[in-house]
């Protein structure tokens, strides 16, 4: 009954790991190092930076939001959760299976400080937000020039 | 429960090699799961960051399309540091058979995630064409 125009993508191992370590030359402050590969990097994340704080956003679509949690310890963040497997009923079939579920688990690395208490976090459309304030000794100084 | 084992990246969708396709923004293929319910199919497509105003669903003769458009993500007055995943649209095309009943589609998104349920059409289960012999 159903013809997918588009095949799903099979990832190579040997690629994977190349681009794994591609990241972590690019960019050392969110990758501990200490991070196991292909699990651990779910959800994908972005990061935005100015003085103020840290943004990170990390794509969910389909996690209920009262089945993630975050929190933060040291400076790291710690994103985890799971998607809910859809429960089929009897005599019902999957034709076509692409997309996961399951347990996550994220550990960021932060690149300062955070005020805990000031943390926020939104999830709109299966995207993931949260704000991360920078302590006040953190917040970069300007340094007037005579 | 297992382990998730997500594939790394999104899938970019191609452009057509007939026709010039002008797109300011990249779009990917959205991952699917379709399975069958009773005398429904159900179609689950993965679609962050599109809201209800932004979804598009079309049958145009046999092909049916899914699109999504994503609204700007990217805070204002901070600077990108780090990015794992790219932004962008998301568009993917089934060819549909007969048996499903085109006035009977139903879709709901619910947490970046969109679900469409089409009926099996109680006319194609029975229709049949008669051949007659022309002389």
């Amino acid at each position: 009954m159903w013809k997918s125009v588009y095949r799903r993508p099979a990832w190579p191992r040997r690629m994977l790991w190349r681009d794994l370590q591609g990241f972590q030359g690019n960019m050392e402050f969110l990758l501990g190092g200490t991070r196991g590969p292909v699990q651990s990097r779910f959800p994908m994340i972005n990061g935005w930076v100015n003085d103020e704080g840290l943004i990170v956003t990390a794509e969910i679509p389909g996690v209920d939001p009262a089945e993630i949690d975050i929190s933060i310890m040291d400076e790291s963040l710690i994103l985890s959760g799971s998607r809910e497997s859809e429960e089929l009923a009897e005599g019902s079939e999957y034709i076509r299976r692409e997309r996961s579920d399951g347990k996550f688990s994220r550990t960021i690395e932060l690149p300062f400080r955070v005020d805990v208490d000031a943390v926020e976090a939104q999830i709109q459309n299966g995207v993931l937000k949260v704000e991360l304030p920078r302590l006040p000794e953190e917040k970069p100084r300007k340094v007037k020039v005579n | 429960m297992s382990e998730m084992t997500m594939e790394l990246e999104k899938k970019e969708a191609p452009t057509s090699d007939e026709a010039e396709v002008v797109r300011a923004r990249r779009t990917f293929i959205p991952r699917i799961d379709i399975y069958s319910a009773g005398d429904e199919i159900v179609l689950v497509a993965d679609m962050p960051g599109v809201d209800e105003q932004n979804i598009d669903v079309t049958l145009e003769k046999n092909l049916l399309t899914i699109r999504g458009r994503v609204v700007n993500q990217a805070p204002e007055g901070y600077n990108s540091v780090y990015s794992e995943y790219r932004i962008g649209d998301y568009e993917r095309t089934f060819s549909l058979s007969d048996e499903v009943d085109r006035d009977k589609i139903e879709a709901v998104l619910t947490n970046g995630v969109l679900r469409l349920t089409l009926t099996k059409a109680e006319v194609a289960k029975a229709r049949k064409i008669a051949v007659h012999a022309e002389l």
